[in-house]
Formats: C-alpha cells, structure tokens, sequence
C-alpha cells in the first residue's frame, strides 16, 4: 500500500505530524492536555472564591496576570509583524519561516486575550464592556486593538495556508472533508494564484501598523496614569520593540524545537537561525538604548517618588529580578549572539530574552504599584499557586495550540518553498541585474 | 449646584481614630481578619497616614485622617472602562457597585492609593450584621468600593428639604467621620457656599491639599499645624 | 444525488470564515456606534469614541473585504468543467 505522504514529493517530510503522529505526539498532548486541565481548574476555583486566591494585595493590585497578558500580547508581535515585513521586503530566507511564526501570533494572542478576562474581579459582568463602555479608557482601546489584530492575524495566517490545504484535499488520505471545506475550491489556476497574492499582499501591508498600534495601546494602560515611571512618553515606543524583541525570540525558540522534533533541518538551516540571530541581536542593543534612556531620564532630576521606585528597582528587593532582566536581556544575547553565532548559541540567547521580557514586564508594573506616593505600608508581592498555575496553563495552550495546529496543517509553507524553487532563483538574479549599472547606451 | 468638600484641621485632631470606626461602621465596611489584614488587603475607607520626618534626635511623625480625597479632576474616573466610578452630583466621586467588573484600573490609577477592592465575600460575624446600615449597599465580592463622602446622608437629607420644600444647603449633611470627630477636626460642606465654614477654612493661609501640584483638584483640604 | 447533498454542506460550511468576519466587522460598528450615541447621551465627549472607529472601523471592514474577495475570488477562477 502507498504511504499517505508519498503524492507530496520531495516535500513529503513536511507532511509526517499530520500522517505519522509518532508516539512522542501523544505523550505531549497527555502532558499538555494535564497542565491546561489543572490551570481551567485554579481558574473555577478563583472565579467562585473571589481574587484573594491570588498574592494580589494593595498596593499591588495588578500583578502576575496583567504582566502575562502584556508578555503574550508581546510575543504576538513574533509572527505577523516579521512575517509580514519578510515577505514585502520579499527576503527569499523568509520561506520556512513564515507559517510558522504566523501559527504563533494567532494562539499566542488568543491565550493573551483571555488574561484581562482571568484579571478581573467580576468576569461574570465582562459585558458591561460592552453596554456601559467608556472609550476614554485605555482598556477599551486594548479591546480594539487586540480584536482587529487577531481578525488580521488570522486572515493573514488563513489566506497563504489556502493552497497547502488544496493540496492535503487532493493528494493526502486523511481528514479530507475538512481541507476541501477550508481550501475554498482551490485548484491552483493562475487567476486563483492571483488572488490569493492579492489578498496577502493587502494584508501584509495592513498588519504591520495594526501590530504597532496594539503594543502601543497596551503601553498606555500604564502611561495613562500618573503614577511614578509609568507615566513616562517612552513607554509606547519602548513597548514595541520590547514586543518585537520578545517576538523574534520565542520564534527562534519554537524554530529550534520544531527542527528538533520533526526533522525539519534540511528546512530550517542554519543560515535562517543566523539571520532572525541577527535581528535578535539588533532588538537587544534597541532594547538596551531605550532602557538605558529611560532609567538615565528617571534618574537626573531626583524627583522622590520616581526615585523610589527607581532604588526599589536597581538595589531594593527587586534588584535580583531587575539585573537578571538585564542580564538575559543584554548582556548574555549582544555576547552569545556576537562571538558564538551557531544554532545552540542562538538557542540559549533566545531563551534568556524570553525570561528577560517576562521580567521586564514584571519590573515594570510591580516597584511602581507597591512605590506609593503616600507613604502606607506595603509587603514584598508573592504569587501564589493559582497565578503561577495559570500562567503555566498559559504556556500549555500555547503548545497545546501548536500541537494540534502541526497535527492537521504542515507548519511549513510547501507552496512558497516550491516557489522558491521554482521562481526563486530567477527572480532574485533579475532583481540583482537591476539593480547593477546599466551597459553605456550611446548617445547621439 | 454644591461642590462638597472636606477640612480637616490637623491641629485639632488627636488622632484617635474615631472618624475610621465610625466610618467602618455607617458604611458596611468589611472587616476582612487578621490573615487577610497581614496580606495588606484591609479595607480602610477612613484611614491615616503617617509621616515620618527628620531623622533622630528631630525625627518627628505625622498621623494624618485620609479619606478619599474626591479629587475634580479624578483619575480613578477617567480609567473606568464602564463608567462604574464617576463623578455625581456636588462633585461626588461615587461607585457603582452592580456595575464594577473588578479590573482594579481605578486603583492602580489613584495617586493617593485610596481605593479598596474586595478580594473576598465581605462577611460579618452574627453580631455585626445586626448593625450593618440598611442605608449602604453590601459590596459583593470582586468590586471596588472608597470613600463617598457618606452620600447615602447626602440623599436623605435631599429628600428631607425636598419635603420640607427648600433648597438643600450647608450644614443639611456631614459624613460619619465629621459627625463623629471628637474634637471637631473634620468640618464638612459646600465650598461654594460662601458663608460656609469650610468656604472659610479652604481660604485660609494654613490650607493645603496632598499633592496639589499633580493637578487632581481634590476637595479635602488640611489645615496645617501651627508651629 | 449524495455528492450533490455533500457538495452542498461543503458550500455552505465553507462559507463560515466570511460569515464569522463580517459578524466582528459589524458587531464591532454596531458596537462603536453604540458607544457614541451612548456617550452624547450621558453628555459625555464622544470625540475618542469617534476618533478610534474612523480607524478601527474602515480596517475592520477592509479585512472582511478582502477574505470576501479572495472568497468570491476563488470560487470564479475555478477550472471550467
């Protein structure tokens, strides 16, 4: 009998999660299904007995979900926005690249938008939203933002998967009901093909402000406030390349995994690690500008309450998390990314940045909520089981998320690769002739 | 249309804590328990700063009665996203408490940390739940609740000088603390009303308010102490 | 005759992604318009409820627009026969 997979071609390993799930599929999905199973459950048990199941307190009354939900709105910046500027900067080394950075913006996003939901006190009036909103609030401008950035992002993910889709409809044994439903008729006439490109092509261009613009709305929710170094101009620029930052590294996280368990290195070579290394690498030096000009603008004029905050950060209690921010964050991905630019190398850099956003995050939010002005007592915050819990059921769905999407779509774009093939090569070299001298035309 | 305000005369206050249990008990404030009060989540609608000053052999402290400053230009309501605290009338800055979701916006917004949220059910010992005050609401859990100025007071007495058929005027109302004052130090009324007493205290060169340069125009004034 | 019944539910189940955007597209108008009409009444400054939906609401709309268009697109381009 024929395997499944052997109508894709040379492509075919791009197909096995989908036909041969493989043992190692299950156990994560168990392990997964486990963790997101007990986080759904820490959540019911809040939702009944009320926020004091958190560490929450007062001053501290935003903590661990506030700074979770800016970390995954944050790395939705992964997908869509380098996606989108590969392709209309039309880098050929985007091609593996793409889906995959896509698939995390959508789920990362999705799991990010539950967290103002799991944050508030009475969620069972989450619709008061909508009946008593109040646009001169910046959570109202969060929902804008965040809702027509999944919309984008997802018709951005939808519309290069369409030919994949026709393909699994046409040559693939299973599940065929749902790709012929999802590929929409598909067959791969050129006046489909050129729709498709159409459709992209205006998402592309759309995606890339809506990104910004959502990063730039969640900064508000802090710099709306007059509270001491909240309340700072630099927080929306700040936020985006932090966004960026914490983007490009979680999809060199999941690159790695990826090429680790489903074989994909002859896909994902080492030439593309070097390259997103290289943005990475960009963003932490960006991202070190503009703390440096921050804590540098908080610190010269002495003023008290800022100062607070301030010393609370750089030698008070949350000196440990303030310099390992900057470690992770700097000082060990501007050296592993400078001198030791292999695929491990780029590995561990990016797994530090994304311990380091997450703090940055939480260095952001906590020392200025227990910094009061008045002078009350304050304690040291503490998460408790729940908040940690449900962050690493955060996590789980995110993989969750993954997991199933690998299972029923390849994670790489066959068709752009086999563009690249096809056209690829041609395309570049006339762009390259083009953009040579002319040969001397004479001139009568 | 009044614009109700609040002096308190520092000289005057002794700082014995009345205003917060008489506060705590007109307005059905949750007594939360030693457990949760170690965890900083006491709900202290009246409550006191304390300033420290100097340092040893000069050190002196402050002890200063706070309510909620009921600033004009409020941040706590220009963050709501659904309008559940919001300026009323006389310049109130109330909560509405069926329609607070609980997202704790307005907390974080404050500048003075005045408000409070209820991490749990409020619940009350057999005892006290025979003196809760049918004139305030019982806050669920999950809202935010602060200082109103006891506007449950501000509507009754509206209603009595409707029906004695005038105007309301100064001196008709005063929250639980200025009542309760022992000595006197919290005057309460219409700083438009010029032949107020508080008209009169707020123009007075030992007047401030908590942070005045921030711009949050509150209506509590202090008086300072005279050196 | 149960190719054509299977046909059918295929047509109409692939239209739901166009279905679903255009629900958020209008919900999301229905909404801000909503808002601002709810603001006036208040006598509050509907200015950043206006504000916002003259982005929000053309970029909604695009999307929906252009999952429609490659929707519709499809569906012409087909191969004759």
């Amino acid at each position: 009998m024929k395997r499944a997979d052997e109508h894709f071609g040379e492509d075919a390993i791009l197909f096995d999660p989908i036909y041969k799930p493989g043992k190692g599929f299950y156990v994560a999905l168990s392990v997964f299904l486990a963790v997101a199973g007990f986080a759904v459950y820490l959540y019911i048990r809040q939702y009944f007995l009320g926020l004091g199941v958190t560490g929450l307190n007062r001053p501290v009354f935003w903590s661990f979900y506030i700074v979770n939900f800016v970390f995954f709105i944050g790395i939705s910046h992964a997908g869509t926005l380098i996606s989108a500027i590969l392709r209309l900067s039309k880098a050929e080394w985007r091609r593996p690249i793409t889906r995959v950075a896509e698939i995390i913006t959508v789920v990362v996003l999705l799991i990010g938008a539950l967290h103002p939901i799991i944050d508030m006190g009475r969620p069972d009036r989450a619709l008061n939203v909508f009946l008593y909103g109040r646009y001169q609030s910046p959570l109202l401008w969060d929902l804008t933002a965040i809702t027509t950035y999944l919309m984008a992002s997802t018709v951005y993910l939808y519309l290069p998967m369409i030919p994949d889709i026709a393909m699994m409809r046409d040559k693939g044994t299973k599940f065929k009901w749902l790709y012929t439903i999802l590929s929409w008729g598909y067959e791969g006439t050129p006046a489909q093909k050129h729709v498709i490109e159409k459709g992209m092509t205006i998402m592309m261009v759309m995606v890339v402000p809506i990104a910004v613009s959502v990063h730039t709305v969640i900064s508000y929710l802090f710099a709306m406030t007059v509270q001491p170094m909240w309340h700072s101009t630099i927080f929306a620029p700040y936020f985006v390349v932090g966004a960026i930052f914490s983007g490009t590294a979680v999809l060199l996280v999941v690159m790695v995994v990826l090429r680790k368990i489903y074989h994909l290195e002859t896909y994902l070579k080492e030439i593309h690690f070097k390259h997103l290394g290289t943005i990475l690498l960009v963003m932490s030096l960006l991202w070190g500008y503009f703390t440096f000009s921050e804590y540098l603008t908080t610190y010269y004029p002495q003023e008290p309450h800022e100062m607070k905050v301030f010393w609370y950060k750089f030698i008070g209690p949350y000196a440990v998390f303030f310099w390992g921010m900057v470690a992770t964050n700097l000082v060990i991905p501007v050296l592993l990314l400078s001198f030791k630019k292999d695929i491990k190398g780029i590995f561990i850099a990016s797994i530090c940045v994304s311990i380091g956003m997450w703090l940055e995050r939480l260095n952001i939010i906590v020392p200025s909520l227990v910094s009061t002005r008045l002078p009350y007592p304050t304690g040291f915050y503490v998460p408790t089981l729940t908040e940690v819990g449900i962050f690493l059921g955060g996590i789980a769905l995110f993989c969750l998320g993954y997991l199933l999407f690998a299972k029923l779509f390849p994670l790489i774009t066959v068709w752009e690769i086999q563009e690249g093939r096809e056209h690829g090569i041609k395309e570049v070299n006339d762009r390259i002739r083009s953009y040579l001298p002319d040969k001397k035309i004479d001139v009568i | 249309m009044a614009k109700w305000g609040m002096v308190i005369d520092l000289d005057k206050c002794t700082m014995c804590g009345t205003c917060i249990a008489s506060c705590h008990i007109e307005n059905n404030v949750a007594i939360v328990g030693p457990e949760e009060a170690k965890k900083n989540r006491a709900i202290f609608w009246m409550d006191t700063i304390t300033f420290e000053e100097g340092e040893y052999p000069n050190a002196r402290i402050k002890i200063v009665p706070r309510p909620c400053m009921n600033c004009q230009s409020p941040q706590c309501t220009y963050v709501c996203p659904v309008n559940a605290t919001q300026k009323g009338e006389g310049g109130i800055i109330g909560q509405i408490y069926p329609r607070c979701i609980g997202c704790r916006y307005c907390t974080v917004a404050c500048p003075y940390t005045v408000k409070y949220f209820n991490w749990y059910k409020p619940e009350w010992e057999k005892e006290f739940k025979k003196a809760l005050n049918p004139d305030v609401s019982l806050r669920p859990r999950g809202v935010v609740e602060k200082c109103t100025f006891c506007t449950h007071r501000l509507q009754k007495a509206k209603e009595k000088a409707k029906a004695e058929g005038r105007k309301l005027i100064d001196g008709d109302y005063w929250p639980a603390c200025a009542e309760s004052c022992p000595t006197g130090a919290i005057y309460f009324g219409d700083l438009e009303d010029i032949n107020s007493k508080v008209y009169e205290l707020h123009r007075s060169p030992r007047a401030y308010r908590l942070f005045e340069d921030m711009g949050t125009d509150p209506t509590v004034y202090y008086l300072m102490e005279g050196r | 005759m149960k190719n054509g019944n299977a046909g059918k539910i295929i047509s109409i189940l692939q239209l739901f992604p166009v279905i679903i955007v255009w629900s958020i597209a209008l919900g999301f108008t229905t909404f801000i318009i909503y808002i601002i009409n709810l603001s006036n009444a208040l006598e509050d400054k509907p200015s950043i409820a206006v504000g916002i939906s003259l982005v929000a609401i053309p970029l909604l709309w695009t999307m929906a627009s252009v999952l429609t268009y490659v929707f519709v697109g499809l569906k012409r381009g087909r191969k004759k026969g």
